[in-house]
């Protein structure tokens, strides 16, 4: 292989793209846009996560364009995978309308940029282009919804921590063993102290945490990674 | 399409065939935009416009078809089609849905589109729908062939039970015997007659039977209706 890595022709050096999306017209579409009128070639295509996985490591494109909604699970979990390729492919995700959410997960997924449905074929070009020259690429209308996000996030995040430093050093220690699987009876063992004491720490700890079950308690610890040496990355997200 | 060829022919003297002037609305403007370069690869005059700035268009010449995005059919309260058949009468849609909506085609039918198209298709599927749904334009702008179309849209919305119901009126049977031959009470024929009289907006049993006898209207469901009828 004499080509240089993303790039499909070394001779005029036109960045080489994979479209992920559902519709096999929608593809054709955008690589017909794109082809039309800007120096990308689209190399592969890609109906599914997996198959947008398996190309992008196959093919080692420049920048990979990923629908939001790729099928099965979505484009950010699609995004997530190719970014543990550990390969230089750049991932550009391609939504519709401004959902916070969503562009905070694609942040942490390792997204390189996002461009817009609605912005037409005008902004995929200036995503895919900014990405082929390193740069990260977010349309001015979506930054509003993007600060707003993380925004959002801090004061959760400032929230849940302030609710955290209610607890006492033991509430703390019974919070963590209860994260990490352990029942009344076995924090009662670890701790050395009776069933009864265990259930009244734990009782405190739902109030003090403003939650009303266990369940709920270990599913805030997770959220919001209380515990980084006990959450096991990768399970439901990056 | 065969049907429309011909057609075409013999109306040829008076209505001038033209090329396509084509006009692609989609919740993506990036698609939109794409569908326009393939199409004018394909020769075809094509244009992409955003549903909510339909009135900026800068043409003035009016299109022959529309490519549209079949979830704006869903959006009733938008009113989407209504907008893109207010800014260019007497054009012709062709719908692009996905697979998943199943009534696809009833959609297409009771929005009043040429036909619908699977997102999942090829790009030459969609040249070769606009060309077909271009030429067959020109049958569409003869009433009686729109008056055809218009009844095949109001049986559309008939159920199976009221089909068979139409069918056996058809053949000049009264409420009993109808009863008698589905195996239902004579009170239920009526319901069902009154309300096929409703969907499709006439007053007597002879209108609705006139509309159930124009060439082709029942024919795509007969063998459905003969179906329900014996059993």
């Amino acid at each position: 292989m004499s080509t240089a890595p993303g790039f499909a022709d070394a001779g005029t050096r036109r960045a080489s793209l994979l479209i992920a999306h559902e519709h096999t017209l929608f593809r054709a579409a955008v690589r017909a846009g794109l082809e039309d009128d800007s120096n990308l070639v689209v190399v592969g295509q890609a109906g599914s996560g997996g198959q947008a996985i398996a190309e992008a490591d196959r093919l080692r494109p420049a920048v990979i364009l990923i629908d939001s909604e790729l099928p099965p699970t979505g484009g950010i979990e699609a995004c997530t995978a190719i970014k543990e390729l550990e390969i230089p492919t750049r991932v550009l995700i391609m939504c519709q309308g401004g959902d916070h959410r969503l562009l905070l997960e694609g942040l942490e997924a390792g997204a390189d940029g996002y461009v817009r449905h609605e912005g037409g074929i005008r902004e995929v070009i200036a995503g895919c282009e900014a990405l082929v020259r390193g740069e990260a690429f977010v349309p001015p209308r979506l930054l509003a919804p993007l600060l707003k996000g993380l925004i959002v996030r801090r004061r959760e995040e400032d929230a849940v921590s302030q609710r955290v430093d209610r607890l006492s050093r033991r509430e703390k220690e019974v919070f963590e063993l209860l994260v990490s699987g352990h029942d009344q009876q076995s924090i009662a063992k670890e701790l050395v102290i009776s069933p009864a004491t265990a259930r009244t720490h734990l009782q405190n700890v739902l109030r003090k945490l403003d939650v009303h079950s266990r369940l709920e308690a270990t599913a805030l610890a997770l959220h919001h990674d209380l515990f980084p040496t006990l959450a096991p990355r990768g399970v439901f997200r990056a | 399409v065969d049907a429309g060829a011909r057609h075409s022919n013999v109306l040829s003297s008076t209505a001038q065939s033209s090329s396509a002037r084509v006009l692609v609305v989609d919740r993506s403007r990036a698609f939109a935009d794409g569908i326009v370069v393939l199409l004018r690869a394909a020769a075809i005059d094509a244009q992409a416009a955003d549903i909510d700035a339909l009135d900026q268009l800068s043409s003035t010449e009016p299109f022959t078809v529309v490519v549209v995005d079949g979830r704006l059919a869903h959006q009733a309260a938008s009113d989407g089609l209504g907008r893109i058949r207010r800014q260019q009468p007497g054009c012709q849609l062709i719908l692009i849905v996905d697979n998943a909506e199943q009534s696809a085609a009833r959609i297409a039918e009771l929005a009043g589109a040429a036909t619908s198209l699977s997102r999942h298709s090829e790009p030459d599927v969609l040249i070769g729908a606009i060309r077909a749904v271009h030429e067959y334009r020109d049958v569409g702008r003869n009433p009686a062939s729109q008056a055809i179309h218009a009844s095949k849209t109001a049986i559309a919305q008939l159920t199976v039970r009221e089909l068979a119901v139409l069918s056996l009126l058809s053949q000049g049977v009264s409420n009993i015997a109808v009863g008698e031959s589905l195996g239902i009470s004579p009170n239920t024929v009526r319901t069902h007659v009154r309300n096929l009289l409703v969907k499709l907006n006439v007053h007597s049993r002879a209108e609705a039977i006139a509309i159930a006898g124009q060439p082709g209207v029942l024919q795509r469901d007969s063998t459905s209706v003969e179906n329900t009828a014996c059993g």
